[in-house]
């Protein structure tokens, strides 16, 4: 899987949609519980691809975050 | 505050008297049993240049510890047992990593009920991290740098919000009690990119960016003022070219590819989420480390992550969690390597900057940092989850957790079997990491200290890196010639460079037809050590009967006599022995390719041979092979290991002296003042230099890193005395507001 591509894809939909940081930071949260159980129903391998998608989330979600705390600031 | 004091001095107690109980050390994999005899392990940390592993090296990874190992190895002269002083420096760790904790969340979340700090404290101390890196791994340094990353980065974060450098000193003060850490160069460079993680992070959400740069900048010129023993004679070995070898052998693709072999077996999300190091917990793992593969034990796992992640986004408005937050994820996504999501960025790194390449097994460096920065928010997540609850549901909620953290994280501590592995002895439930030394090695380890100290002796069979001993609790782990004994014991092969070309010759030369003293006195060896109590087939190592039929025929020829036996290991004299640490050669056997060359196992030291690589017979110039007669006689004083003063009489024609320490571009001979040049490899380890004197004079044989070694011990020893000024200063000032 392309993490970059993904992360442009992120990117540009934020773009339109304008999210705040909170938005990704809760995706990627969600997409953290979905890989725990399939993690803890033994499909290692997809829950692995799941938590790397969530934790690009909150790579984004947080540095969203940290640009908004800086502007309110 | 009280309650929570109490709490990290009694808890670490039950831990320790548990593991320790039973009155024996704890021993495994490449520490050995520093315990056993630490004032040996200061003997090879007093000076630049070690003993270790036999032909000498430089010692400066361990001068580091010197303070360390001087401290402790006066606490066993004091007569407390080796087992007591390690239970009280675990104990010390324990208890100081608790307290670093403690510090730190009670600074940055300061209305945080005592409680839930408490959670923060448990979870450093029983999360998987912990567990497998410091206790499972029982490497002494490491439970070092776990003990000390949370004071270190409480001082310095206390400093950058106070705004105040007298915090430099206290960070500093911390760093020298635990000096240990730094015998391990990673740490060195792990704890100041920490640090500097800190500082980016704090300008980031704190602004006072010039502030923050001027702190970090002082904080590390300290650093180096306070830490110039070590510092300074690590310095002048690269750049006298003494470390070239070792950095050489180093820094290499194989470097690269431990990285990605790493990252793919334990730098997975789910196991670094998890604060899981997935090799250890495998399905060859030990019975008892598969629970954390089961469903329940899983969850919980998830639970204490799964609640910093929320707390991080519900709070994401809050500097403090920022900050924090902040060096958790960038810590998580070092841990992975080069694992996707943009792991390219690591080896971008990792190949660009060569010195990042000890960061080759990024999971076990960067955990430290990842067992912190979660256990510091795990307390302020706990609590963020269930103070909205109802009372009852809320004690209920917190006992709950203290139970999972304590009954489940913590049972293979207080259980004992996170000192335990799969290789044996240890994976005996009932031994684990106990183990005891045999009372006649303490004899053996007399009688050869008994006969002086200007020879070597070699145990036979010779073990890899790894032994196996068949004790009373066994052991098993890196071979113990430094714990064992206090002299020049060669008992094992290693990768150190020019060593492993001769020592892997040793045991073929032995059990074959030749003349096994002629390689012995190559190295100077006088004795040869039997040892019947390893675990020979375990190790793969020479069946220790076949060896004492050879050393049997070898007696029969006049080579060699059997002395003594102590308990299981006997003593043999090589009775073709002379004094060879230094000599003056005049027969010059020339090869080829020096480290293809096998013709030194008949080489022979006593009629003055030598072999000469045929690069560096171009250095021996007019030097001519002479009569054996005009050779100079040479006694030698050894002052200490990295200094020797040579006493030559009747030099006649030009000669090449012959040191047989392992050959290091910081060794220098000198006359008057005046160096010898055309210092050379010979004999495929030794140093040798020509000289072209005549008459009786002195010549002056030193490692060089050594001058600044005693330099920097000044100098250090100055910086602490004003750093204890410094903080009294300090305190008198804070003394005088308060009033």
């Amino acid at each position: 899987m392309n993490y970059y591509l993904l992360l442009l894809g992120i990117v540009f939909l934020n773009i339109k949609l304008k999210k705040e940081g909170g938005f990704y930071l809760w995706i990627g949260f969600y997409l953290f519980l979905i890989s725990a159980v399939v993690n803890i129903a033994k499909s290692v391998d997809l829950s692995e691809v799941i938590i790397r998608i969530g934790f690009v989330f909150l790579l984004i979600g947080f540095a969203s975050a940290v640009r908004e705390y800086k502007t309110d600031k | 505050m009280w309650r929570i004091l109490t709490l990290v001095l009694l808890v670490p107690l039950i831990l320790v008297g548990i593991w320790f109980k039973d009155g024996y050390l704890l021993g495994a994999s490449e520490d050995g049993l520093i315990f056993y005899n630490v004032s040996s392990y200061y003997h090879q940390a007093q000076y630049a240049w070690m003993e270790y592993p036999g032909l000498g090296s430089p010692s400066v990874a361990l001068i580091a510890g010197k303070p360390t190992y001087f401290f402790l190895s006066f606490l066993q002269g004091l007569g407390i047992p080796g087992f007591l002083v390690q239970a009280g420096v675990f104990y010390f760790l324990l208890i100081s990593a608790g307290i670093g904790v403690y510090l730190l969340v009670h600074d940055l979340f300061p209305k945080l009920s005592k409680n839930y700090v408490l959670l923060s404290i448990l979870f450093y101390w029983f999360n998987p991290i912990a567990l497998y890196t410091i206790l499972s791994r029982s490497l002494l340094n490491y439970f070092f740098f776990y003990s000390a990353i949370p004071i270190a980065s409480y001082f310095y974060i206390k400093g950058l919000r106070t705004r105040k450098f007298s915090w430099i000193f206290g960070l500093n003060l911390s760093l020298l009690l635990y000096s240990y850490i730094f015998s391990y160069v990673a740490f060195t460079l792990l704890l100041w990119f920490w640090l500097l993680l800190i500082t980016v992070y704090f300008v980031l959400f704190y602004s006072h960016k010039f502030f923050a740069l001027k702190y970090f900048f002082l904080s590390i010129m300290l650093f180096l003022i306070c830490n110039s023993w070590w510092i300074f004679p690590m310095i002048a070995l690269n750049i006298s070219g003494g470390a070239k070898d070792s950095s050489q052998s180093f820094l290499q693709q194989t470097n690269f590819d431990t990285l990605t072999a790493i990252s793919k077996s334990i730098g997975n999300l789910n196991g670094i989420f998890k604060l899981v190091n997935t090799s250890f917990v495998s399905p060859d793992s030990l019975n008892w480390a598969k629970l954390y593969y089961s469903p329940v034990l899983s969850i919980i796992q998830y639970f204490f992550i799964g609640a910093v992640l929320f707390f991080i986004i519900k709070k994401r408005k809050e500097a403090e969690v920022l900050f924090i937050g902040s060096l958790f994820l960038t810590v998580i996504f070092l841990a992975k390597g080069n694992n996707s999501p943009f792991g390219e960025i690591y080896q971008i790194l990792f190949k660009k900057i060569q010195i990042l390449q000890i960061f080759r097994n990024p999971f076990e460096k960067f955990s430290f940092l990842l067992s912190l920065t979660t256990s510091i928010l795990i307390g302020p997540s706990i609590y963020s989850l269930i103070d909205k609850l109802e009372d009852n549901l809320r004690r209920l909620s917190y006992l709950l957790v203290l139970v999972c953290l304590c009954g489940y994280l913590g049972y293979p501590l207080y259980s004992g079997l996170a000192l335990t592995n799969t290789f044996p002895p240890t994976n005996d439930y009932s031994i684990g990491y106990k183990v005891k030394v045999p009372d006649y090695y303490k004899e053996l380890d007399e009688w050869l200290n008994s006969k002086g100290d200007n020879f070597r002796y070699i145990g036979f069979p010779l073990a890899p890196e790894g032994i196996t001993y068949k004790w009373e609790k066994g052991y098993t782990g890196l071979e113990l010639p430094v714990s064992l004994f206090d002299s020049r014991a060669i008992l094992l092969n290693t990768t150190t460079s020019f060593f492993k070309q001769i020592i892997s010759q040793m045991e073929m030369t032995l059990l074959s037809d030749k003349d096994f003293s002629l390689l012995a006195n190559l190295i100077n060896a006088k004795y040869y050590l039997l040892r019947y109590d390893i675990d020979y087939k375990a190790r793969g190592m020479t069946d220790p009967s076949i060896i004492e039929k050879s050393l049997l025929e070898k007696e029969k020829k006049g080579e060699v006599k059997k002395l003594t036996t102590f308990g299981k290991v006997s003593i043999w004299e090589n009775l073709r022995w002379e004094d060879s640490q230094f000599y003056p050669a005049n027969k010059f056997i020339k090869v080829n390719n020096f480290d293809k060359d096998t013709t030194f196992t008949s080489i022979d030291v006593l009629k003055k041979e030598v072999l000469i690589d045929l690069d560096d017979s171009s250095k021996l110039g007019r030097l001519v092979e002479v009569k054996e007669t005009i050779l100079p006689g040479i006694i030698y004083e050894k002052i200490n290991t990295t200094k020797y003063i040579l006493h030559l009489k009747n030099a006649g024609d030009p000669f090449l002296l012959v040191f047989s320490e392992l050959y290091n571009d910081g060794w220098k001979a000198s006359y008057k003042d005046q160096e010898l040049n055309n210092h050379m490899r010979v004999n495929l380890y030794a140093n040798g230099w020509i000289v072209d004197k005549r008459g009786d004079f002195d010549i002056l044989v030193e490692f060089a890193p050594q001058k600044w070694m005693d330099i920097g011990e000044k100098i250090s020893i100055v910086s602490i005395f004003l750093i204890i000024g410094g903080l009294y200063f300090v305190f008198l000032k804070y003394k005088r507001e308060g009033a």
